[in-house]
């Protein structure tokens, strides 16, 4: 436990930048050129850039989202949007430039490989500089790639998929993603494999006023399985950035995909996130989401239950303090019968942040006998804090279930009087309880994610 | 022939607009189903000849309440549909003046349906003038969609 409280004091171990002088950079600022010039750059199909141009043209004519968090701030004329800081992606990790690969050290990919990483594939700045593939996951078939060397490799697969689940005018920023995107993670599993080993990947934001526009695309064939891990942070820098990703998961009848992913974002980034899948009959999807750090976080990964007894769940936490606005949620839509859906979603505020569940749960005409089961569980632990729960609820046949549960207490004088009395210091007891809370999250994470977690929670408190 | 008629309206504008479009559709010998964008199914459109949106601009943001429906309808392919759009906005939002029925025919175009008509643009409650405008662009949809049924 000594050790534990010398960590509290530490400082932010994750909050150091590197020294780096892009290999090529768009400048700041955004124009019809620039998405040319990233085209161009990336050698890309014609039919790619004509979807990045419509994009473009989408972003231009969209205003920004008129719900939640204030984002008036968010200056996108000074936002650099495409650097290149490693002229290749690299496939050993011997040829990752040291900088890069100090920065990757620090937060820990090497043991993470060491124990049981099958393939590792790091997202620096705009790229991928590190792919490696386990040849065991390759004999199995499975693609596990950057998504603009899928683009070249696999533009069949890419082009079938691309765009389908996310299209550009969902909002401003999935058409900017979709003008401007760079690198992400596309992996393809063929029927029936499973993927015995979680599949990581750890994306990481370096130099200030950078934009991340990652684009993931994941698609689990029949009958096949997945655990897809990614892992996000970011050193402390004054500017502000902005990440805005785009994520489309495929599962496929039977199949199974599970997507976890531990955001820590510096206090000064903006983290606008489209993140969406759909499930095939009998399949199911999970998504695992940790929002701890950022200045402003919208995030609301969805699941469309698309074929008869898909499931589709949503497990969550969300931690803000001073500053920090966490808008996140989950959205649920059943089109099929005999789907079910869950939603959990934890959220802890402390010193005057603000965390708001936002949330959608729609069973359509067609989806008879559907289950529907949210909960939404928040600490607050200052009266600086404040939580809303905004769930839309909509049922529309008379057979199907839904139930909605909000819980909003502060810490419990009782357990913090119990805990003390057994010679917990103040702050020990209420770690102790915090720690107790999110449980249900952090039993889900990979061994080593659960250690990270632990210990990024330690060091907000 | 079949035809989808979804709106989306928060003053009645848009209804009546759309009450006056599945009107002289069905003179000209259509089926129609008239119905809410909030209740409405994107998918819907691929079973039918001819689609129709009524919709208020919010703003310059679609309206809420169809947000599923306006999502879904880029996604899907629609070639063999013949679309119009309409709509009713008041010209005090400037900029944003029922650019909403721009944005809908763009998204449709985009999911390779073919433009049946012009988009037609409101202001306020449909009058006399808007009224033969619409009766117009109704049979100009039907046209089309039967040349593309010969086809």
């Amino acid at each position: 436990m000594k050790t534990d409280l010398n960590q509290i004091d530490q400082k932010y171990q994750y909050g150091f930048k590197d020294k780096i002088k892009p290999v090529y950079t768009t400048g700041a600022g955004l124009n019809e050129n620039v998405v040319r010039k990233i085209s161009a750059e990336k050698h890309e199909p014609q039919w790619m850039l004509a979807i990045r141009l419509r994009a473009f043209h989408i972003y231009q004519r969209m205003p920004m989202p008129n719900f939640g968090p204030d984002l008036s701030h968010l200056n996108l004329n000074k936002i650099h949007y495409f650097q290149r800081d490693s002229d290749h992606v690299s496939r050993s990790w011997d040829d990752v430039p040291d900088t890069i690969k100090n920065t990757f050290q620090k937060i820990g990919v090497p043991q993470a490989e060491r124990k049981y990483l099958a393939g590792a594939e790091a997202q620096y700045e705009s790229e991928a500089v590190y792919t490696n593939l386990k040849s065991d996951l390759k004999k199995m078939g499975i693609i596990f790639m950057d998504t603009d060397s899928a683009l070249k490799k696999h533009p069949d697969l890419v082009k079938q998929y691309f765009g389908k689940l996310v299209g550009a005018a969902t909002n401003k920023f999935t058409a900017l993603n979709t003008a401007v995107w760079s690198g992400g993670t596309f992996i393809y599993v063929p029927k029936g494999v499973h993927a015995t080993v979680p599949l990581q990947s750890f994306f990481r934001i370096n130099a200030g006023n950078t934009g991340q526009f990652e684009r993931t695309l994941i698609i689990v064939d029949e009958g096949a399985s997945i655990n897809y891990v990614e892992g996000c942070t970011a050193p402390t820098y004054s500017e502000d950035s902005l990440h805005a990703a785009v994520v489309e998961v495929f599962v496929k009848k039977d199949a199974f995909c599970r997507y976890t992913t531990i955001q820590n974002w510096s206090h000064n980034v903006y983290s606008l996130e489209t993140k969406r899948a759909v499930a095939d009959a009998h399949a199911r999807m999970e998504w695992i989401d940790g929002n701890l750090g950022s200045k402003i976080t919208m995030k609301y990964p969805s699941v469309d239950l698309n074929g008869p007894y898909a499931s589709g769940s949503m497990l969550s936490i969300a931690f803000a303090k001073h500053g920090v606005y966490q808008d996140t949620g989950a959205i649920m839509r059943h089109h099929a019968p005999y789907t079910s859906s869950n939603v959990i979603s934890k959220s802890i505020c402390k010193d005057g942040g603000v965390c708001n569940y936002r949330g959608k749960e729609k069973i359509e005409p067609n989806s008879k006998h559907s289950k529907s089961h949210v909960e939404c569980d928040t600490i607050i632990m200052d009266d600086q804090s404040t939580t809303d729960t905004i769930p839309a609820n909509i049922v529309r046949n008379g057979d199907s279930t839904m139930e909605h549960e909000a819980r909003v207490s502060k810490i419990s004088e009782n357990d913090l009087y119990y805990l003390m009395s057994r010679g917990l210091s103040e702050k020990q007891a209420t770690k102790m309880i915090i720690m107790g809370f999110i449980e249900p999250f952090s039993k889900q994470l990979p061994m080593e994610y659960a250690v990270e977690l632990n210990k990024l929670i330690d060091l907000q408190m | 022939m079949n035809a989808q008629v979804v709106f989306a309206t928060v003053t009645g504008n848009n209804e009546k607009i759309a009450d006056i479009i599945c009107r002289k559709l069905k003179k000209l010998g259509v089926n129609v189903k008239e119905i809410e964008m909030f209740q409405a199914d994107a998918d819907e459109f691929q079973h039918a000849d001819i689609g129709v949106i009524c919709s208020y601009t919010d703003e310059g943001y679609l309206p809420d309440e169809g947000a599923d429906f306006c999502d879904d309808l880029e996604r899907l392919d629609l070639s063999g549909l013949v679309f119009g759009v309409a709509g009713s906005g008041d010209p005090v939002y400037r900029e944003h003046y029922n650019s909403v029925v721009d944005d809908l025919s763009e998204m449709l175009n985009h999911a390779h349906a073919t433009q049946g008509s012009d988009n037609v643009k409101i202001k306020l409650t449909p009058n006399h003038q808007d009224a033969e405008t619409l009766n117009q662009f109704a049979s100009q949809l039907v046209k089309v969609a039967n040349k593309i049924k010969q086809n």
